[in-house]
């Protein structure tokens, strides 16, 4: 029996399905059969992000309609061939499923994968409310900005709320080099004002842009120090206890010169 | 649709048309987006609406299956609660774990929070607010007008903070004192100062 995880924010914009796409395929890549499945209706992003886009024949609208079996609507993944794609409808709303139709779909993804990643739409209405209905445990994603953790701490709120305790926080987009200077909250100060369990920084980079546009998740470039953030976030969940990446140290030879130069 | 916590029991206060579907609809309405946090509690009151057997049935039915709430039958409705005092003191609520952002506390006596009140969330009290931890949210005081009333808190740091009618925002250059503070009213004006040094 697999577990379902939904990875929600509240805010838009922060990273979720960029997180669902890296965490799930990081996940496969360790050797663990992954689907993932994206509840943002109406608009759906997952499968561009994972370069899956013209593959779609069946989503999930289908599956719990029944105009489809739950097979024909899942997309094999181009590169590993246990991670798999329940992709959302387009052309419909948030609406086309209810929160019991999602948990009856999770409970029979459940018994065929290790884990079920459920990337959640923005906001708290309907939509979120079928992203958390099927899940078991959920993993909030948040920017250091203070709209973003106030956004955070409301959705830990209604988790909790919904007997989803205990999520996990994972900050993305951290800038180090602005943390240092006091421009950007820090790690702890989230911690602090949230009081949940950090589960991974990913720093802000440039080949996440890159990766997302190609449709190729950045855990499988080994350059990325996002993309090892993301992998050590799938370790992590996998009951491995993985330091957390000194984000200083992938600076850079020419940079640590030109510091070096600059501080003479 | 407003809950009033007595020692009885929750009392709901409805202000709406008189008809028992609006009335469920209100309540369903403040229900769902309080969450679980009226989970385990007890019905004892509905004050603006008269309830027949039949609804007190239906209302028993939804609360329990829904929310987790159980009524207290028969439910008393006959005039609007009063403020909780005992000896002349009020009752206090306490709240057991941190409100987070669009949470809500509302009591007519005082409110100790153990936890944090985090930037979102609002506390209201007849009484005063004790905060064992951060408050970072808003918090009413001495609701309507009671000058007596104070808030305090381990680390105060309100968005906004009012003591009866009066309302105060933290100044935006005010350097944050890591000291256990308290606000009340003197002479109509509010002050803050640490905890310790107040005579």
């Amino acid at each position: 029996m697999g577990e379902v995880i939904v990875i929600t924010s509240g805010k838009g914009g922060v990273g979720k399905t960029t997180a669902t796409a890296n965490i799930g395929t990081a996940l496969a890549v360790n050797g663990k059969k992954v689907v993932l499945v994206d509840a943002d209706i109406g608009l759906r992003n997952l499968d561009v992000v994972m370069g899956l886009e013209n593959r779609i024949v069946y989503d999930v609208v289908d599956v719990v309609e029944g105009v489809c079996r739950l097979r024909q609507a899942l997309i094999k993944d181009k590169r590993y061939p246990d991670l798999f794609l329940l992709p959302a409808a387009q052309t419909k709303d948030k609406s086309a499923v209810s929160p019991a139709q999602m948990q009856e779909l999770c409970e029979r993804l459940k018994k065929e994968f290790d884990f079920v990643l459920i990337d959640c739409p923005a906001g708290i209405e309907q939509g979120f409310k079928n992203a958390i209905a099927g899940a078991d445990r959920a993993i909030v994603v948040t920017t250091p900005e203070i709209s973003a953790v106030r956004d955070a701490d409301r959705i830990i709120g209604l988790l909790e709320a919904s007997e989803l305790g205990s999520p996990k926080l994972v900050v993305n987009r951290v800038r180090i080099d602005m943390v240092k200077k006091g421009d950007m909250m820090n790690t702890e100060d989230m911690i602090d004002i949230l009081a949940i369990d950090l589960l991974g920084v990913v720093p802000d980079d440039e080949s996440i842009v890159v990766s997302t546009n190609r449709g190729e998740p950045a855990v499988g470039d080994n350059r990325s120090l996002a993309g090892k953030a993301f992998n050590n976030i799938a370790l992590r969940i996998l009951g491995h206890d993985v330091p957390f990446l000194d984000l200083e140290v992938d600076e850079g030879f020419i940079t640590k010169l030109l510091k070096l130069i600059s501080k003479r | 649709m407003e809950f009033k916590g007595l020692k009885q029991g929750l009392y709901a206060v409805y202000k709406g048309p008189t008809t028992f579907e609006g009335f469920l609809g209100a309540l369903e309405a403040k229900l769902e987006s309080a969450g679980s946090f009226f989970e385990g509690a007890h019905l004892a009151g509905v004050y603006g609406i008269e309830l027949d057997d039949i609804e007190e049935d239906i209302l028993a039915e939804t609360l329990q299956n829904r929310y987790g709430i159980k009524i207290k039958r028969p439910l008393s409705s006959k005039d609007s609660p009063s403020r909780p005092e005992v000896n002349g003191d009020r009752v206090t609520r306490f709240v057991y774990s941190t409100l987070r952002s669009g949470q809500r506390v509302c009591y007519e006596g005082n409110v100790v929070v153990l936890g944090d009140v985090n930037a979102g969330a609002e506390i209201e009290a007849g009484g005063s607010i004790v905060v064992m931890g951060a408050l970072r949210g808003s918090a009413r005081a001495g609701v309507p007008d009671n000058h007596d009333a104070s808030v305090s808190a381990i680390l105060l740091r309100p968005i906004q903070l009012r003591i009866g009618e009066i309302a105060v925002r933290w100044p935006d250059e005010k350097t944050y004192s890591s000291e256990p503070e308290i606000a009340y009213i003197e002479q109509g004006r509010m002050y803050v100062r640490p905890i310790y040094d107040r005579k």
